[in-house]
């Protein structure tokens, strides 16, 4: 029996070793897909500032599969094709930098996808990555045109193109929806709902009046209940989508993830218009930020009333300020201010929400007016409300 | 066989009372890990370091816990998730109110509560018990005209020197202090170094004229060498300018300082090499330029320890318009490769590409708004891909033979305002 045994391990000694260098080989054929015969560069965004023209496409896993000969996404690089045309009389370079701080240099992406065993193989892989990374300098009169190996991102990506000369800068800014994924809030028609404002309000006071009959909370499907407080109130349609990404959060994806973490949350009706989060690995912990298109508008702005609150944290009003100076930092926040909301929650009896997490809360709500033109941090104005609770006096309401 | 049975009665006895030791070691473990005990906050003495500035009314004094006192004031596992606790202290003398910007300071910085849940061990009544230290603890924000506030911000751990940015927001008002600590615990290479006696004072060479300066860095050596000088490794592809304390716009720009070869370090470069994990202040191997090894190791590790840039940095006995010269090699790391050259066998691959590093730290340094200008000059020579030259380990490399030229400013210079130089005509700096 034994003796069987050793017969058959013999055998198996020769046959896995044929096997491995069989499937080697197979694993090391790199064959790509020339760039002619995709049409990533038709559904490229261009944006022209004088005589500068920069387009962009953010290749899917499939296109940067083909393209590259290789899975990129395993190792979470994700391909950035941009033409820029330089019609100026000025030599520009184009910093890589500037559209991803932690960006892959095309031998790196090359490096990293390399096969175990192939030498020959590798160094096809290494020509053809560089051959097709973008480069740099931009001569007068020139158009370039290749990769940036960036760093993954799902949903919207933001695709920043930084110009520089010598005493000059420009700056153009894409938002660009990764193909293959789609978030679900991106299936609502956020236009249709956009357009049914009832309440329209011109002065602070109107605006101030217009929040106060907002409900504290968020509720349950048919309206009742009351789960995660209100504490956001922003004012901007597309430029708070915009600050949000600029300013590092994910679209959340997977509301289901959501709805099993938190409890499903409604407001007029419906599950949130919008969702963001950031995910904070090394303490288990997710910033979420749950809105809603309100039936508010303020000087024909959309005003978007939500949630935000920290997984493991019931103080709400952290949460809030964090939102706050993150998007202030990014540039974001042309006005901020401070209302009654909720009403306060002390911390020895806080409530609970949906998902029976504790919380408590000043009870005040965040205002922010986004700005679709950078903000420096001392040119943010306030609301002529008190701006802070702690911070305020009695009578400065 | 007599003899192997009493071994094998007496293993089984101690077996026992080995066992017993171990349940009981365990139940203590529990217990230990229950009971948080953290050493009164007084006791520790981080405030003799103390460092304070003060402007227009309000003073900031900021402190950076060392990973001792951390464990101390806050347990064990905050220092294990990488939580490294800053003291603040802001007395507001104006008579406006202020708030301080925590995301200024460090833009993922934890919560109390998200720090507090790290610690957190078994059972309910403990648990408060670290959620009332720690918010008790954490500095309260709000900064009402006439008070002062103490109190600790939980950011993410930097070793080595750590920039504190204390952002002070007002209405339409913004005061913003800076602070570079050196957290004692790391052992960074250029401590070592003696820089007041680096060079004869009769040794200084003071140069005035852009053309000079260039003749300088131009007929500098190509590569650095072995340690008696001979052979001819890395491109010398750096040279940067700037007054003593202008190196911070490297820890501005976040990267990280480089430990000496110690036997600690070794097992966590060890350790990080073959978990692939990141390891940000990893030894980096000595390269010769002026028959001495780098005086400055710099690094900025991305994923994993095989992928990180880092750069050498060499004082020059040339002062230029007053300022220090270094020189400098820079390259990118892009994986591990077998060499017979090294004891492990395997080395770093480098970008053979080895502008392209170059070009990063430009970039790099020009976005943290440390850089005032740049020029390129050569030196290195120019090297094709068709027949590249090799690094001391075997690497390959190519370059168009450029030098970058830095020139560091200590104060924010905004991307729009970075100059390019032809060095020859450059006026002032």
């Amino acid at each position: 029996m034994a003796k069987h045994f050793s017969q058959y391990d013999r055998v198996r000694s020769i046959a896995l070793p044929a096997l491995a260098m069989l499937c080697l080989s197979a694993c090391a054929s790199f064959d790509p897909v020339p760039l002619e015969e995709l049409d990533f560069p038709q559904r490229a965004q261009t944006e022209q500032a004088g005589d500068l023209r920069v387009s962009v496409s953010v290749l899917s896993r499939e296109e940067a599969r083909q393209v590259f000969g290789v899975d990129l996404h395993k190792r979470a690089i994700q391909p950035v094709w941009l033409e820029i045309e330089n019609r100026t009389e000025r030599n520009f370079w184009f910093m890589m930098t500037g559209l991803d701080p932690n960006y892959f240099s095309a031998h790196e992406a090359a490096y990293i996808n390399h096969f175990r065993f192939g030498g020959k193989t590798n160094r096809e892989m290494d020509a053809h990555f560089s051959e097709l990374g973008i480069d740099q300098q931009v001569r007068a009169g020139e158009t370039n045109s290749g990769f940036v190996f960036a760093n993954e991102t799902v949903g919207t990506k933001e695709v920043r193109v930084r110009m520089y000369s010598s005493n000059d800068l420009r700056t153009f800014e894409f938002f660009v929806s990764v193909p293959g994924v789609v978030s679900e809030w991106n299936q609502k028609d956020l236009a249709l709902i956009a357009r049914q404002a009832t309440i329209r309000v011109e002065t602070d006071e109107a605006l101030r009046e217009a929040l106060r009959s907002l409900p504290c909370c968020t509720q349950r499907e048919n309206g009742t209940g009351e789960g995660d407080p209100l504490n956001l109130v922003l004012i901007g349609g597309i430029s708070t989508l915009k600050a949000f990404i600029i300013a590092g959060w994910d679209e959340a994806v997977f509301q289901q993830d959501f709805r099993s973490l938190f409890g499903a949350a409604y407001l007029y009706g419906r599950t949130p218009d919008i969702q963001f989060q950031k995910v904070r690995r090394r303490v288990d912990s997710v910033n979420r930020v749950q809105l809603w298109i309100s039936p508010i508008r303020y000087r024909d702005e959309v005003v978007l009333v939500g949630s935000v609150v920290r997984s493991i944290d019931p103080d709400v009003d952290g949460a809030a300020q964090y939102v706050a100076e993150d998007l202030a930092t990014a540039g974001a926040v042309a006005r901020f201010g401070r209302i009654d909301g909720v009403g306060a929650v002390s911390r020895d009896a806080p409530r609970k929400n949906f998902a029976n997490a504790p919380y408590w809360t000043l009870g005040d709500r965040t205002v922010l007016e986004i700005s679709s033109e950078p903000v420096e941090l001392d040119e943010i104005e306030l609301f002529p409300w008190r701006w802070n609770r702690l911070v305020g006096r009695p009578g400065d309401e | 066989m007599s003899n192997k049975n009493r071994a094998d009665r007496g293993t089984f006895s101690t077996d026992g009372v080995l066992r017993v030791a171990i349940v009981l070691w365990l139940a203590l473990g529990i217990f230990g890990c229950a009971s948080f005990a953290p050493v009164p906050i007084d006791s520790l003495d981080y405030m003799a370091r103390a460092q304070s500035q003060e402007n227009d009314g309000l003073k900031v004094t900021v402190s950076v816990l060392t990973r001792h006192e951390t464990r101390q004031a806050f347990g064990k596992k905050l220092d294990k998730r990488l939580i490294q606790p800053v003291w603040i202290e802001i007395e507001n003398n104006t008579e406006r109110d202020y708030w301080l910007m925590l995301h200024g300071l460090d833009p993922d910085y934890f919560s109390a509560r998200e720090a507090a849940s790290v610690s957190y061990g078994f059972g309910r009544t403990t648990n408060q018990r670290i959620d009332d230290y720690f918010d008790e603890l954490g500095i309260d924000p709000a900064l009402r005209a006439g008070s002062t506030r103490s109190g600790f911000v939980f950011s993410n751990l930097k070793q080595g020197t750590k920039e504190v940015r204390v952002r002070l927001f007002g209405n339409r008002d913004l005061v913003e202090f800076d602070f570079f600590v050196t957290v004692p615990g790391l052992r960074a290479d250029w401590q070592r170094v003696d820089f007041d006696s680096l060079y004869p004072e009769a040794d200084w060479v003071d140069i005035d004229d852009p053309g000079e300066l260039r003749r300088y860095v131009e007929a500098f050596m190509c590569c650095t060498t072995k340690k008696d000088g001979s052979k001819s490794g890395d491109p010398i592809n750096l040279v940067i300018i700037g007054s003593e304390d202008s190196l911070q716009g490297f820890i501005k720009a976040g990267w990280d300082e480089t430990e000496i070869i110690s036997v600690g370090s070794s097992w966590r470069t060890f350790k990080s090499f073959i978990g692939g994990s990141e390891y940000k202040y990893s030894p980096i191997s000595a390269l010769y330029v002026f028959k001495r090894p780098q005086d400055i190791g710099l690094q900025k590790a991305r994923d994993t320890i095989h992928e990180r840039n880092h750069l050498r940095l060499w004082l020059s006995p040339v002062r230029y318009r007053g300022n220090f010269v270094w020189i400098g090699a820079i390259s990118r790391d892009i994986g591990v490769k077998f060499t017979t050259r090294a004891w492990n066998l395997t080395t770093h691959a480098i970008d053979p590409q080895v502008d392209e590093a170059r070009m990063y730290l430009l970039e790099d340094l020009a976005t943290a708004q440390s850089l005032a200008a740049f020029a390129f000059v050569g030196g290195v020579g120019p090297v094709t891909p068709e027949e590249p030259k090799y690094n001391l380990l075997g690497s390959p490399w190519w370059t168009d033979g450029q030098r970058a030229v830095l020139w560091l400013s200590a104060t924010p210079v905004p991307l729009e305002q970075l100059e390019q130089l032809n060095v020859e005509s450059q006026q002032g700096d």
